[in-house]
């Protein structure tokens, strides 16, 4: 794969980090970031921020009760099949 | 072990429901989680996902993905809640690319706010520019960024194609950037961040 351009990696810059892109592509980025200190500083900042999104995962504090409740409701609604 | 569905008429059994279902409850939970950002809330959608499920049962197709069933669902029975609280907003899809994102973060970069990140403390902003974000941006979003969803798995949950995902997620991303950048903005640290930076330093452009 030729070297890319700036303009092909920025717009690039989000299959990439998702990790979307076929090897040849993510290689040439690769290259390119290697030796492009500007597009690193982009890639560094898109990151930060897909990383920040992903700390907003929540889990649920009280499982056992949640599963409890779903079980009741698919119980009143076997019952009103019935 | 009992089969999910008769092997022959592929049709499912109402018993096989909380076996089946059930052990993906901690999933559907988390994403009614995030796509809410409440835990009451997020609690009844739990219930009516699981509800609507049982109801469908029948509808369900033995071999399918049963969390990717559910999680639309659960996407579906939350849209359903926020038209009718009026805060549904459809926006325009299209194609969408990293570029102007890159440009806004070059804007960043010209009031000093390069470095953002370590400028203030931005998980109470993007929190809220999630909860701000339009439908269909938000499920997107969540499923992709919060749920680590592979494109082609959300586009299976939505029933979309990926280039759709793509464009709406690219596009969220960048609504979530540019709130964070106005939240700075708007906390006066771009004018503090400028007023250090030289005066004659020149505008930043996207190379070639």
């Amino acid at each position: 794969m030729p070297p890319l351009d700036c303009g092909h990696v920025v717009r690039a810059l989000w299959d990439y980090l998702d990790r979307a892109l076929d090897e040849a592509e993510m290689a040439a980025i690769d290259a390119h970031l290697a030796e492009c200190e500007r597009c690193r500083a982009h890639t560094g900042f898109e990151r930060r921020l897909v990383e920040e999104l992903r700390t907003l995962r929540q889990q649920h504090d009280d499982p056992a009760t949640l599963r409890s409740q779903v079980l009741d409701t698919i119980r009143r609604a076997r019952a009103e099949e019935r | 072990m009992k089969s999910m569905a008769d092997s022959e008429t592929g049709i499912t059994k109402p018993d096989d429901f909380e076996r089946t279902t059930l052990p993906h409850l901690d999933a559907v939970a988390r994403f009614a989680l995030s796509l809410t950002r409440d835990r009451s809330d997020a609690d009844d959608l739990v219930q009516d996902t699981y509800l609507r499920a049982f109801r469908g049962w029948r509808t369900f197709r033995p071999g399918s993905d049963v969390r990717r069933w559910l999680f639309a669902i659960c996407r579906n029975a939350f849209l359903r809640t926020r038209r009718r609280r009026g805060t549904f907003v459809e926006s325009e899809d299209g194609d969408v690319d990293a570029m102007p994102a890159v440009q806004s973060h070059l804007q960043a970069m010209r009031e000093g706010l390069g470095d953002l990140f370590e400028l203030i403390d931005v998980q109470p902003a993007i929190e809220r520019a999630v909860g701000q974000l339009p439908e269909p941006h938000h499920s997107i979003l969540v499923l992709v960024d919060l749920e680590g969803h592979s494109y082609e798995e959300a586009a299976a949950v939505l029933g979309i194609p990926i280039g759709t995902v793509r464009s709406r997620l690219f596009r969220a991303r960048r609504m979530i950037q540019e709130s964070l950048i106005a939240f700075a903005e708007d906390a006066g640290l771009a004018r503090r961040a400028a007023a250090r930076a030289s005066p004659n330093e020149p505008a930043d452009t996207v190379a070639s």
